[in-house]
Protein backbone atom coordinates (compact mmCIF):
# COMPACT_ATOMS: atom_id res chain seq x y z
CA UNK A 1 0.00 0.00 0.00
CA UNK A 2 2.73 2.22 1.17
CA UNK A 3 4.67 2.93 -2.29
CA UNK A 4 0.95 3.32 -4.01
CA UNK A 5 0.42 5.86 -1.42
CA UNK A 6 3.63 7.61 -2.20
CA UNK A 7 2.82 8.10 -6.14
CA UNK A 8 -0.21 9.03 -5.23
CA UNK A 9 1.22 11.92 -3.27
CA UNK A 10 3.94 12.91 -5.42
CA UNK A 11 1.63 13.24 -8.50
CA UNK A 12 -0.87 15.43 -6.70
CA UNK A 13 1.21 18.07 -4.79
CA UNK A 14 3.72 18.03 -8.09
CA UNK A 15 0.94 18.75 -10.03
CA UNK A 16 0.10 21.47 -7.25
CA UNK A 17 3.09 23.06 -7.23
CA UNK A 18 4.38 22.95 -10.62
CA UNK A 19 1.12 25.30 -11.42
CA UNK A 20 2.66 27.59 -9.19
CA UNK A 21 6.11 27.06 -9.98
CA UNK A 22 4.86 28.19 -13.59
CA UNK A 23 3.29 31.13 -12.12
CA UNK A 24 6.37 31.89 -10.23
CA UNK A 25 8.48 31.82 -13.37
CA UNK A 26 6.08 34.16 -15.37
CA UNK A 27 6.16 36.86 -12.11
CA UNK A 28 10.44 36.60 -12.10
CA UNK A 29 10.81 36.98 -16.27
CA UNK A 30 8.22 39.88 -16.17
CA UNK A 31 9.92 41.51 -13.62
CA UNK A 32 13.59 40.79 -14.81
CA UNK A 33 12.45 42.42 -18.04
CA UNK A 34 10.05 45.07 -17.53
CA UNK A 35 11.20 46.43 -14.56
CA UNK A 36 14.89 45.41 -13.75
CA UNK A 37 16.23 45.23 -17.14
CA UNK A 38 14.65 49.44 -18.46
CA UNK A 39 16.18 50.67 -14.66
CA UNK A 40 19.61 49.07 -15.06
CA UNK A 41 20.01 50.39 -18.54
CA UNK A 42 18.78 53.86 -17.29
CA UNK A 43 21.25 54.05 -14.76
CA UNK A 44 24.41 51.69 -16.65
CA UNK A 45 26.52 55.26 -16.22
CA UNK A 46 25.75 55.30 -12.40
CA UNK A 47 27.82 51.29 -12.32
CA UNK A 48 31.31 51.43 -12.17
CA UNK A 49 32.65 49.73 -14.65
CA UNK A 50 29.11 50.24 -16.70
CA UNK A 51 29.52 46.57 -17.35
CA UNK A 52 28.13 45.29 -14.38
CA UNK A 53 24.83 46.15 -14.65
CA UNK A 54 24.49 44.31 -18.30
CA UNK A 55 26.32 41.38 -16.79
CA UNK A 56 24.35 41.02 -13.38
CA UNK A 57 20.91 41.26 -15.51
CA UNK A 58 22.10 38.74 -17.27
CA UNK A 59 23.66 36.06 -14.37
CA UNK A 60 20.18 36.54 -12.48
CA UNK A 61 18.13 35.80 -15.85
CA UNK A 62 20.30 32.67 -16.53
CA UNK A 63 19.32 31.42 -13.41
CA UNK A 64 15.50 31.95 -13.92
CA UNK A 65 16.13 30.19 -17.44
CA UNK A 66 17.27 27.29 -15.74
CA UNK A 67 14.96 26.99 -13.45
CA UNK A 68 12.77 27.68 -15.79
CA UNK A 69 14.20 24.15 -17.74
CA UNK A 70 14.02 22.13 -14.23
CA UNK A 71 9.91 23.21 -14.07
CA UNK A 72 9.35 21.77 -17.53
CA UNK A 73 11.23 18.58 -16.62
CA UNK A 74 9.66 18.37 -13.35
CA UNK A 75 12.54 18.65 -11.25
CA UNK A 76 13.80 21.30 -8.18
CA UNK A 77 17.51 22.27 -7.40
CA UNK A 78 18.30 20.05 -4.84
CA UNK A 79 22.24 20.03 -3.79
CA UNK A 80 22.54 22.88 -6.14
CA UNK A 81 19.98 25.65 -4.42
CA UNK A 82 22.24 26.51 -1.42
CA UNK A 83 25.27 27.25 -3.79
CA UNK A 84 23.20 28.91 -6.33
CA UNK A 85 21.08 30.90 -3.58
CA UNK A 86 24.74 31.99 -2.01
CA UNK A 87 26.18 32.83 -5.03
CA UNK A 88 22.50 35.27 -5.94
CA UNK A 89 23.46 36.61 -2.91
CA UNK A 90 27.29 37.33 -3.61
CA UNK A 91 25.68 39.13 -7.24
CA UNK A 92 23.32 41.15 -5.07
CA UNK A 93 26.15 41.95 -2.79
CA UNK A 94 28.48 42.96 -5.12
CA UNK A 95 26.72 44.89 -7.58
CA UNK A 96 25.70 47.75 -5.36
CA UNK A 97 29.27 48.03 -4.24
CA UNK A 98 29.91 48.90 -7.86
CA UNK A 99 26.76 51.39 -7.69
CA UNK A 100 27.42 55.22 -7.28
CA UNK A 101 26.23 55.83 -3.30
CA UNK A 102 24.04 58.02 -4.70
CA UNK A 103 21.66 55.54 -6.32
CA UNK A 104 21.58 53.19 -3.16
CA UNK A 105 17.98 52.06 -2.59
CA UNK A 106 17.03 53.19 -5.80
CA UNK A 107 15.57 52.05 -9.00
CA UNK A 108 19.06 52.15 -10.48
CA UNK A 109 19.94 49.38 -7.71
CA UNK A 110 18.26 46.62 -10.18
CA UNK A 111 18.61 43.74 -8.02
CA UNK A 112 17.28 45.15 -4.84
CA UNK A 113 13.79 43.90 -5.33
CA UNK A 114 14.13 40.75 -8.25
CA UNK A 115 16.67 38.40 -5.88
CA UNK A 116 14.22 37.44 -3.57
CA UNK A 117 12.09 36.22 -6.34
CA UNK A 118 15.10 34.45 -7.74
CA UNK A 119 15.22 32.75 -4.42
CA UNK A 120 11.70 32.15 -4.42
CA UNK A 121 12.32 30.16 -7.33
CA UNK A 122 15.38 28.64 -6.15
CA UNK A 123 13.10 27.60 -2.90
CA UNK A 124 10.19 25.72 -4.14
CA UNK A 125 9.44 22.20 -2.90
CA UNK A 126 12.27 23.23 -0.05
CA UNK A 127 11.39 24.17 3.76
CA UNK A 128 10.85 28.44 4.32
CA UNK A 129 13.53 29.10 6.66
CA UNK A 130 16.45 29.33 3.73
CA UNK A 131 14.66 31.41 2.08
CA UNK A 132 13.41 34.21 4.49
CA UNK A 133 17.48 34.14 6.06
CA UNK A 134 18.33 35.18 2.67
CA UNK A 135 15.60 37.79 1.92
CA UNK A 136 16.29 39.39 5.65
CA UNK A 137 19.78 38.95 5.42
CA UNK A 138 19.86 40.88 2.26
CA UNK A 139 17.64 43.65 3.37
CA UNK A 140 20.34 43.98 6.14
CA UNK A 141 23.29 44.14 4.44
CA UNK A 142 21.79 46.78 1.68
CA UNK A 143 20.88 48.57 4.93
CA UNK A 144 24.22 48.69 6.35
CA UNK A 145 25.51 49.62 2.89
CA UNK A 146 23.45 52.69 2.97
CA UNK A 147 24.60 53.36 6.77
CA UNK A 148 28.01 52.65 5.68
CA UNK A 149 27.70 55.51 2.77
CA UNK A 150 26.39 58.22 5.10
CA UNK A 151 22.39 57.64 3.62
CA UNK A 152 20.45 57.99 6.77
CA UNK A 153 18.57 60.56 5.94
CA UNK A 154 15.15 59.85 6.86
CA UNK A 155 13.69 60.15 3.38
CA UNK A 156 16.37 57.22 1.95
CA UNK A 157 15.75 55.15 4.94
CA UNK A 158 11.44 55.44 4.64
CA UNK A 159 11.90 54.92 0.79
CA UNK A 160 14.12 51.61 1.57
CA UNK A 161 11.83 50.45 4.05
CA UNK A 162 8.72 51.09 1.86
CA UNK A 163 10.38 49.24 -0.99
CA UNK A 164 11.43 46.20 1.04
CA UNK A 165 8.28 45.85 3.00
CA UNK A 166 5.92 45.95 -0.50
CA UNK A 167 8.60 43.83 -2.23
CA UNK A 168 9.31 41.28 0.51
CA UNK A 169 5.64 40.37 1.43
CA UNK A 170 4.81 39.48 -1.86
CA UNK A 171 7.94 36.90 -1.74
CA UNK A 172 7.40 35.43 1.19
CA UNK A 173 2.64 35.72 0.35
CA UNK A 174 4.15 33.73 -2.28
CA UNK A 175 6.21 31.13 -0.97
CA UNK A 176 3.49 30.78 1.38
CA UNK A 177 1.26 30.22 -0.74
CA UNK A 178 3.29 27.25 -1.94
CA UNK A 179 3.81 25.33 1.49
CA UNK A 180 0.14 25.89 1.76
CA UNK A 181 -0.63 24.32 -1.30
CA UNK A 182 1.69 21.14 0.00
CA UNK A 183 -0.16 21.01 3.29
CA UNK A 184 -3.53 20.76 1.41
CA UNK A 185 -2.32 18.28 -1.23
CA UNK A 186 -0.75 16.33 1.75
CA UNK A 187 -4.54 16.31 3.28
CA UNK A 188 -6.27 15.64 0.50
CA UNK A 189 -4.23 12.28 -0.48
CA UNK A 190 -4.67 10.98 2.94
CA UNK A 191 -8.43 11.75 2.50
CA UNK A 192 -8.39 9.77 -0.48
CA UNK A 193 -6.14 7.39 1.07
CA UNK A 194 -8.37 6.72 4.41
CA UNK A 195 -11.55 6.25 1.55
CA UNK A 196 -9.65 3.76 -0.67
CA UNK A 197 -8.49 1.81 2.94
CA UNK A 198 -12.62 1.78 3.47
CA UNK A 199 -13.36 0.69 0.59
CA UNK A 200 -10.61 -2.18 0.34
CA UNK A 201 -11.56 -3.65 4.38
CA UNK A 202 -15.30 -3.78 3.10
CA UNK A 203 -14.56 -5.91 0.08
CA UNK A 204 -11.91 -7.88 2.37
CA UNK A 205 -15.10 -8.34 4.13
CA UNK A 206 -16.73 -9.09 2.03
CA UNK A 207 -14.65 -11.92 0.02
CA UNK A 208 -14.17 -13.30 3.34
CA UNK A 209 -17.67 -13.73 3.99
CA UNK A 210 -18.31 -15.47 1.01
CA UNK A 211 -15.03 -17.77 2.02
CA UNK A 212 -16.85 -18.37 5.07
CA UNK A 213 -19.70 -19.77 3.64
CA UNK A 214 -18.10 -21.71 1.54
CA UNK A 215 -15.61 -23.22 3.65
CA UNK A 216 -19.30 -24.14 5.85
CA UNK A 217 -20.24 -25.90 2.41
CA UNK A 218 -17.72 -27.79 2.99
CA UNK A 219 -18.33 -28.56 6.06
CA UNK A 220 -21.31 -30.01 5.69
CA UNK A 221 -20.24 -31.81 3.27
CA UNK A 222 -17.21 -33.59 4.77
CA UNK A 223 -18.23 -34.01 8.68
CA UNK A 224 -22.22 -33.75 8.82
CA UNK A 225 -22.75 -37.46 6.99
CA UNK A 226 -20.32 -38.98 9.74
CA UNK A 227 -21.86 -37.20 12.63
CA UNK A 228 -25.15 -38.70 11.35
CA UNK A 229 -23.57 -41.94 10.49
CA UNK A 230 -22.64 -42.45 14.20
CA UNK A 231 -25.60 -40.57 15.87
CA UNK A 232 -27.59 -43.09 13.95
CA UNK A 233 -24.96 -46.32 14.72
CA UNK A 234 -24.45 -46.79 11.38
CA UNK A 235 -20.85 -45.79 11.39
CA UNK A 236 -18.77 -47.49 14.28
CA UNK A 237 -16.49 -45.01 16.28
CA UNK A 238 -14.32 -47.75 17.44
CA UNK A 239 -14.05 -48.73 13.82
CA UNK A 240 -9.97 -48.05 12.33
CA UNK A 241 -12.00 -46.31 9.36
CA UNK A 242 -14.60 -44.08 10.83
CA UNK A 243 -11.60 -43.48 12.86
CA UNK A 244 -9.47 -42.17 10.25
CA UNK A 245 -12.29 -40.72 8.54
CA UNK A 246 -13.04 -38.59 11.91
CA UNK A 247 -9.55 -37.12 12.40
CA UNK A 248 -9.78 -36.26 8.98
CA UNK A 249 -12.62 -34.02 8.88
CA UNK A 250 -11.40 -32.80 12.66
CA UNK A 251 -7.82 -31.94 10.74
CA UNK A 252 -9.85 -29.86 8.00
CA UNK A 253 -12.30 -28.19 10.67
CA UNK A 254 -9.15 -26.98 12.40
CA UNK A 255 -7.56 -25.54 9.75
CA UNK A 256 -10.76 -23.72 8.74
CA UNK A 257 -11.12 -22.70 12.21
CA UNK A 258 -7.78 -21.15 12.16
CA UNK A 259 -8.31 -18.44 9.92
CA UNK A 260 -4.48 -19.00 9.33
CA UNK A 261 -2.00 -16.65 7.82
CA UNK A 262 -1.06 -12.97 7.31
CA UNK A 263 -0.80 -13.32 3.46
CA UNK A 264 -2.68 -15.12 1.06
CA UNK A 265 -1.28 -15.84 -2.67
CA UNK A 266 -0.84 -18.49 -5.04
CA UNK A 267 2.01 -20.08 -3.16
CA UNK A 268 -0.85 -21.10 -0.12
CA UNK A 269 -3.33 -22.69 -2.37
CA UNK A 270 -1.25 -24.66 -3.93
CA UNK A 271 0.21 -25.73 -0.73
CA UNK A 272 -2.94 -25.74 0.61
CA UNK A 273 -4.06 -28.67 -2.55
CA UNK A 274 -1.16 -30.78 -1.78
CA UNK A 275 -2.52 -30.78 1.74
CA UNK A 276 -5.69 -32.05 0.84
CA UNK A 277 -4.49 -35.26 -1.17
CA UNK A 278 -2.24 -36.17 1.76
CA UNK A 279 -5.31 -35.73 4.19
CA UNK A 280 -7.80 -37.56 1.70
CA UNK A 281 -5.09 -40.30 2.03
CA UNK A 282 -5.63 -39.85 6.21
CA UNK A 283 -2.68 -38.44 7.02
CA UNK A 284 -3.50 -35.67 9.97
CA UNK A 285 -1.53 -32.17 8.27
CA UNK A 286 -1.04 -29.69 10.78
CA UNK A 287 -0.56 -26.39 8.66
CA UNK A 288 1.00 -22.66 9.83
CA UNK A 289 2.19 -20.01 8.02
CA UNK A 290 3.80 -16.76 9.40
CA UNK A 291 5.19 -13.73 7.98
CA UNK A 292 4.66 -11.80 4.82
CA UNK A 293 6.50 -13.24 1.81
CA UNK A 294 7.36 -12.08 -1.23
CA UNK A 295 5.78 -13.93 -4.67
CA UNK A 296 8.94 -15.74 -6.15
CA UNK A 297 9.30 -16.34 -9.46
CA UNK A 298 6.87 -19.31 -11.31
CA UNK A 299 10.37 -21.89 -11.37
CA UNK A 300 11.20 -21.73 -7.56
CA UNK A 301 7.85 -22.16 -6.64
CA UNK A 302 7.96 -24.64 -8.64
CA UNK A 303 10.70 -26.42 -6.83
CA UNK A 304 9.45 -25.41 -3.66
CA UNK A 305 5.90 -27.37 -3.74
CA UNK A 306 7.84 -30.20 -5.62
CA UNK A 307 10.02 -30.51 -2.64
CA UNK A 308 6.88 -29.80 -0.09
CA UNK A 309 4.60 -32.44 -2.23
CA UNK A 310 7.50 -35.36 -2.41
CA UNK A 311 7.75 -34.64 1.64
CA UNK A 312 4.37 -35.18 2.23
CA UNK A 313 4.17 -38.16 0.30
CA UNK A 314 6.40 -39.94 2.48
CA UNK A 315 4.13 -38.95 5.03
CA UNK A 316 2.23 -42.09 7.20
CA UNK A 317 -0.08 -40.32 9.43
CA UNK A 318 1.29 -37.05 10.49
CA UNK A 319 2.65 -34.25 8.80
CA UNK A 320 3.45 -30.51 9.75
CA UNK A 321 3.46 -28.43 6.92
CA UNK A 322 4.67 -24.62 7.24
CA UNK A 323 4.92 -21.58 5.14
CA UNK A 324 7.05 -18.67 6.10
CA UNK A 325 8.56 -15.23 5.00
CA UNK A 326 11.54 -14.26 6.72
CA UNK A 327 13.62 -11.53 6.01
CA UNK A 328 12.87 -11.58 2.03
CA UNK A 329 13.17 -15.59 1.54
CA UNK A 330 10.20 -18.15 1.27
CA UNK A 331 10.42 -21.26 3.38
CA UNK A 332 8.84 -24.39 2.82
CA UNK A 333 8.94 -26.85 5.71
CA UNK A 334 7.29 -30.35 5.78
CA UNK A 335 8.04 -32.76 9.13
CA UNK A 336 6.33 -36.15 8.52
CA UNK A 337 6.76 -39.44 10.15
CA UNK A 338 8.02 -41.21 6.80
CA UNK A 339 11.51 -41.28 5.22
CA UNK A 340 11.02 -38.65 2.10
CA UNK A 341 13.21 -38.77 -0.54
CA UNK A 342 13.16 -35.00 -2.09
CA UNK A 343 14.81 -34.51 -5.62
CA UNK A 344 17.66 -32.03 -5.89
CA UNK A 345 15.92 -28.69 -7.17
CA UNK A 346 17.79 -27.10 -10.00
CA UNK A 347 16.37 -24.02 -10.18
CA UNK A 348 18.10 -20.74 -9.24
CA UNK A 349 18.39 -19.28 -5.37
CA UNK A 350 16.41 -22.33 -4.18
CA UNK A 351 17.70 -24.88 -1.94
CA UNK A 352 16.98 -27.57 0.15
CA UNK A 353 17.60 -29.45 3.25
CA UNK A 354 17.38 -32.84 5.01
CA UNK A 355 17.20 -33.63 8.68
CA UNK A 356 16.26 -37.24 10.08
CA UNK A 357 15.73 -37.26 14.17
CA UNK A 358 13.90 -39.69 16.54
CA UNK A 359 11.61 -41.02 13.23
CA UNK A 360 11.29 -37.79 11.88
CA UNK A 361 12.04 -36.46 8.64
CA UNK A 362 12.06 -32.29 8.56
CA UNK A 363 12.57 -31.53 4.44
CA UNK A 364 13.14 -27.32 4.06
CA UNK A 365 13.16 -25.49 0.45
CA UNK A 366 14.22 -22.65 0.93
CA UNK A 367 13.86 -19.60 -2.17
CA UNK A 368 15.97 -17.08 -1.36
CA UNK A 369 16.41 -14.57 -4.40
CA UNK A 370 20.35 -12.41 -4.19
CA UNK A 371 19.14 -9.21 -4.35
CA UNK B 1 0.93 -29.79 44.92
CA UNK B 2 1.24 -28.79 41.33
CA UNK B 3 0.31 -25.44 40.21
CA UNK B 4 -3.46 -23.68 40.22
CA UNK B 5 -4.86 -21.73 37.29
CA UNK B 6 -8.05 -19.94 35.97
CA UNK B 7 -10.04 -20.72 32.62
CA UNK B 8 -11.44 -18.02 30.84
CA UNK B 9 -13.15 -19.25 27.77
CA UNK B 10 -16.68 -18.71 26.43
CA UNK B 11 -16.61 -21.80 25.00
CA UNK B 12 -17.40 -25.12 27.33
CA UNK B 13 -15.72 -27.97 24.64
CA UNK B 14 -12.33 -26.08 25.10
CA UNK B 15 -12.79 -25.44 28.98
CA UNK B 16 -13.69 -29.11 29.68
CA UNK B 17 -10.74 -30.36 27.21
CA UNK B 18 -8.17 -27.81 29.20
CA UNK B 19 -9.57 -28.98 32.17
CA UNK B 20 -9.13 -32.78 31.31
CA UNK B 21 -5.17 -31.97 30.14
CA UNK B 22 -4.72 -30.06 33.47
CA UNK B 23 -6.01 -33.19 35.19
CA UNK B 24 -3.94 -35.79 33.57
CA UNK B 25 -1.13 -33.48 34.20
CA UNK B 26 1.87 -35.23 37.09
CA UNK B 27 1.96 -32.81 39.10
CA UNK B 28 -1.26 -32.24 38.82
CA UNK B 29 -2.77 -28.86 37.93
CA UNK B 30 -5.70 -27.39 39.96
CA UNK B 31 -8.43 -25.29 38.15
CA UNK B 32 -9.63 -22.96 40.71
CA UNK B 33 -12.27 -21.58 38.65
CA UNK B 34 -13.66 -21.21 34.70
CA UNK B 35 -16.14 -18.69 33.18
CA UNK B 36 -16.85 -16.71 29.78
CA UNK B 37 -15.50 -13.70 31.43
CA UNK B 38 -12.23 -11.73 32.91
CA UNK B 39 -13.79 -11.39 36.41
CA UNK B 40 -13.50 -14.64 37.10
CA UNK B 41 -9.89 -14.91 36.78
CA UNK B 42 -9.56 -10.88 38.72
CA UNK B 43 -11.85 -12.45 41.79
CA UNK B 44 -9.31 -15.67 42.26
CA UNK B 45 -6.19 -14.01 43.45
CA UNK B 46 -4.65 -17.78 44.23
CA UNK B 47 -4.68 -18.97 40.77
CA UNK B 48 -1.02 -18.86 39.84
CA UNK B 49 -2.03 -18.34 35.73
CA UNK B 50 -4.67 -17.45 33.48
CA UNK B 51 -5.22 -19.37 30.70
CA UNK B 52 -7.31 -16.74 28.35
CA UNK B 53 -9.40 -16.94 25.36
CA UNK B 54 -8.22 -13.64 23.19
CA UNK B 55 -11.72 -14.16 21.50
CA UNK B 56 -14.61 -13.75 24.59
CA UNK B 57 -16.71 -11.87 22.02
CA UNK B 58 -17.29 -11.84 18.38
CA UNK B 59 -15.69 -9.24 16.44
CA UNK B 60 -12.40 -7.70 18.24
CA UNK B 61 -9.89 -9.51 20.26
CA UNK B 62 -10.07 -9.08 24.11
CA UNK B 63 -6.60 -6.58 24.36
CA UNK B 64 -8.48 -4.32 26.95
CA UNK B 65 -9.45 -7.78 29.05
CA UNK B 66 -5.65 -8.48 28.79
CA UNK B 67 -4.40 -5.53 29.83
CA UNK B 68 -6.30 -5.73 33.17
CA UNK B 69 -4.73 -9.13 33.87
CA UNK B 70 -1.58 -7.96 33.58
CA UNK B 71 -2.38 -4.58 35.23
CA UNK B 72 -3.48 -7.08 38.06
CA UNK B 73 0.05 -9.17 37.82
CA UNK B 74 -1.74 -12.16 36.64
CA UNK B 75 0.37 -14.51 34.28
CA UNK B 76 -1.39 -15.15 31.48
CA UNK B 77 -1.28 -17.95 28.52
CA UNK B 78 -2.93 -16.31 25.77
CA UNK B 79 -4.46 -19.64 24.01
CA UNK B 80 -6.50 -18.02 20.84
CA UNK B 81 -7.79 -19.20 17.92
CA UNK B 82 -6.01 -16.49 15.91
CA UNK B 83 -3.00 -17.63 14.06
CA UNK B 84 -1.73 -14.15 12.49
CA UNK B 85 1.58 -12.55 13.98
CA UNK B 86 0.16 -9.12 14.90
CA UNK B 87 -2.37 -10.54 17.44
CA UNK B 88 0.13 -12.86 18.64
CA UNK B 89 3.12 -9.99 18.88
CA UNK B 90 0.55 -7.58 20.34
CA UNK B 91 -0.52 -9.69 23.33
CA UNK B 92 3.79 -10.21 24.61
CA UNK B 93 3.70 -6.40 24.02
CA UNK B 94 0.88 -6.15 26.51
CA UNK B 95 2.53 -8.57 28.78
CA UNK B 96 1.05 -12.20 28.35
CA UNK B 97 3.52 -14.42 29.06
CA UNK B 98 2.79 -16.44 26.30
CA UNK B 99 0.72 -17.39 23.57
CA UNK B 100 -0.48 -20.70 22.10
CA UNK B 101 -2.93 -21.12 19.08
CA UNK B 102 -5.63 -23.25 19.52
CA UNK B 103 -3.79 -25.99 17.46
CA UNK B 104 -1.07 -26.05 19.48
CA UNK B 105 -3.10 -26.92 22.35
CA UNK B 106 -2.49 -30.70 22.52
CA UNK B 107 1.38 -30.74 22.74
CA UNK B 108 2.05 -27.39 24.11
CA UNK B 109 -0.42 -25.53 26.24
CA UNK B 110 0.28 -28.41 29.79
CA UNK B 111 4.23 -27.54 29.21
CA UNK B 112 3.35 -24.11 28.97
CA UNK B 113 1.87 -23.43 32.12
CA UNK B 114 4.34 -25.72 33.84
CA UNK B 115 7.12 -22.96 33.06
CA UNK B 116 4.81 -19.81 33.30
CA UNK B 117 4.14 -20.25 37.06
CA UNK B 118 7.63 -20.22 37.17
CA UNK B 119 8.38 -17.42 35.41
CA UNK B 120 10.68 -19.24 32.74
CA UNK B 121 9.91 -18.27 28.82
CA UNK B 122 7.87 -20.52 26.87
CA UNK B 123 7.76 -20.56 23.08
CA UNK B 124 5.33 -22.64 21.00
CA UNK B 125 6.42 -22.95 17.44
CA UNK B 126 4.14 -20.82 16.35
CA UNK B 127 4.70 -18.08 18.38
CA UNK B 128 8.43 -18.22 17.82
CA UNK B 129 7.24 -18.11 14.07
CA UNK B 130 5.87 -14.65 14.46
CA UNK B 131 9.15 -13.56 15.95
CA UNK B 132 11.28 -15.08 13.52
CA UNK B 133 9.09 -12.92 10.56
CA UNK B 134 8.47 -9.86 12.81
CA UNK B 135 9.21 -6.70 10.25
CA UNK B 136 8.03 -4.28 12.76
CA UNK B 137 10.33 -1.26 12.31
CA UNK B 138 10.38 -1.48 16.39
CA UNK B 139 11.13 -4.86 16.77
CA UNK B 140 13.84 -6.15 19.67
CA UNK B 141 16.94 -6.99 17.67
CA UNK B 142 17.90 -10.45 16.69
CA UNK B 143 21.14 -12.30 15.85
CA UNK B 144 21.04 -14.43 12.63
CA UNK B 145 21.42 -17.03 14.17
CA UNK B 146 18.74 -16.81 16.97
CA UNK B 147 16.23 -16.10 13.71
CA UNK B 148 17.28 -19.10 11.87
CA UNK B 149 17.02 -21.52 15.55
CA UNK B 150 13.33 -19.57 15.59
CA UNK B 151 12.48 -20.32 12.04
CA UNK B 152 13.27 -23.72 12.34
CA UNK B 153 11.82 -23.94 15.25
CA UNK B 154 8.55 -22.97 13.74
CA UNK B 155 9.22 -25.19 10.46
CA UNK B 156 9.69 -28.55 12.33
CA UNK B 157 8.21 -27.65 16.10
CA UNK B 158 10.90 -30.47 17.24
CA UNK B 159 13.81 -29.09 19.61
CA UNK B 160 16.04 -32.34 18.39
CA UNK B 161 15.33 -31.41 14.57
CA UNK B 162 16.72 -28.23 15.12
CA UNK B 163 19.59 -29.25 17.39
CA UNK B 164 20.40 -32.10 14.39
CA UNK B 165 20.15 -29.38 11.72
CA UNK B 166 22.31 -27.37 12.99
CA UNK B 167 25.04 -28.87 15.17
CA UNK B 168 23.61 -27.97 18.69
CA UNK B 169 22.63 -29.57 21.92
CA UNK B 170 18.62 -29.19 22.45
CA UNK B 171 19.75 -27.14 25.79
CA UNK B 172 21.71 -24.64 23.42
CA UNK B 173 18.12 -24.72 21.11
CA UNK B 174 16.39 -23.66 24.40
CA UNK B 175 18.50 -20.94 25.47
CA UNK B 176 18.60 -19.35 21.57
CA UNK B 177 14.77 -19.76 22.05
CA UNK B 178 14.75 -18.53 25.53
CA UNK B 179 17.42 -15.54 24.81
CA UNK B 180 14.38 -14.26 21.97
CA UNK B 181 11.62 -14.29 24.44
CA UNK B 182 13.21 -12.32 26.81
CA UNK B 183 14.38 -9.65 24.16
CA UNK B 184 10.67 -9.47 23.45
CA UNK B 185 9.76 -9.16 27.48
CA UNK B 186 12.22 -5.98 27.75
CA UNK B 187 10.79 -3.83 24.82
CA UNK B 188 7.94 -2.29 24.64
CA UNK B 189 5.14 -1.18 27.94
CA UNK B 190 6.73 -2.53 31.14
CA UNK B 191 4.50 -4.79 33.30
CA UNK B 192 5.55 -6.74 36.30
CA UNK B 193 4.83 -10.29 34.25
CA UNK B 194 7.72 -9.28 32.39
CA UNK B 195 9.95 -8.33 34.95
CA UNK B 196 9.48 -11.29 36.62
CA UNK B 197 10.25 -13.03 33.51
CA UNK B 198 13.48 -11.34 32.84
CA UNK B 199 14.72 -11.36 36.45
CA UNK B 200 14.17 -15.13 36.58
CA UNK B 201 16.33 -15.23 32.94
CA UNK B 202 19.13 -13.57 35.11
CA UNK B 203 19.24 -16.12 38.00
CA UNK B 204 18.96 -19.11 35.14
CA UNK B 205 22.04 -17.93 33.90
CA UNK B 206 19.45 -17.53 30.61
CA UNK B 207 21.17 -14.12 29.87
CA UNK B 208 23.35 -11.87 31.97
CA UNK B 209 23.13 -7.89 32.54
CA UNK B 210 25.32 -7.18 29.42
CA UNK B 211 23.02 -9.15 27.43
CA UNK B 212 20.37 -7.04 28.23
Amino acid sequence: MAPVSGELDGELSARLLRGLRIAQTVITLVILFGLTLPNLLAAVAAYHPAWAAPVGWALLVAVAAVDALLVARHCFWGRARAPVALGVLALAVTMPLALDPAELGGPAQGTLGVVGWIWVLLFAGAPLRGLVALILGHLLIVLGLLVATGRTDRVTLVAFGITAVAVTSFQLAVALAGSALRAVARQAVEAAESEARARTAEEVARTVHADREARYAELRAVALPLLQGIGEGTLDPSDAQVQQAAARAAARLRRMFAEEGDADDALAAELAALIDIAERRGVVVRYSERGPRPVPPPDAAGALLASAEAALHAARAAARVTLAGVGGAVVVGVVTDGAARVPLPDVADVGTSTVEAGGATWVEARWAPRS
Amino acid sequence: MGPSIVIVDDHPAIVDGVRAWCARARPEIRVLAAGPRVEVALEEPDAEAVVFDLQLAPGTPAFGDLTRLVDAGRRVVVYSQHADSDTALRCLELGAATYLTKAEGPEHLIPALYAVVQDRPYTPPVLGGAMAADRRPDRPVLSEREREVLLAWFESDSKQLVAQRFHLSVKTVDTYIGRVRIKYADAGRPATTKAALVARALQDGLIDLAGL
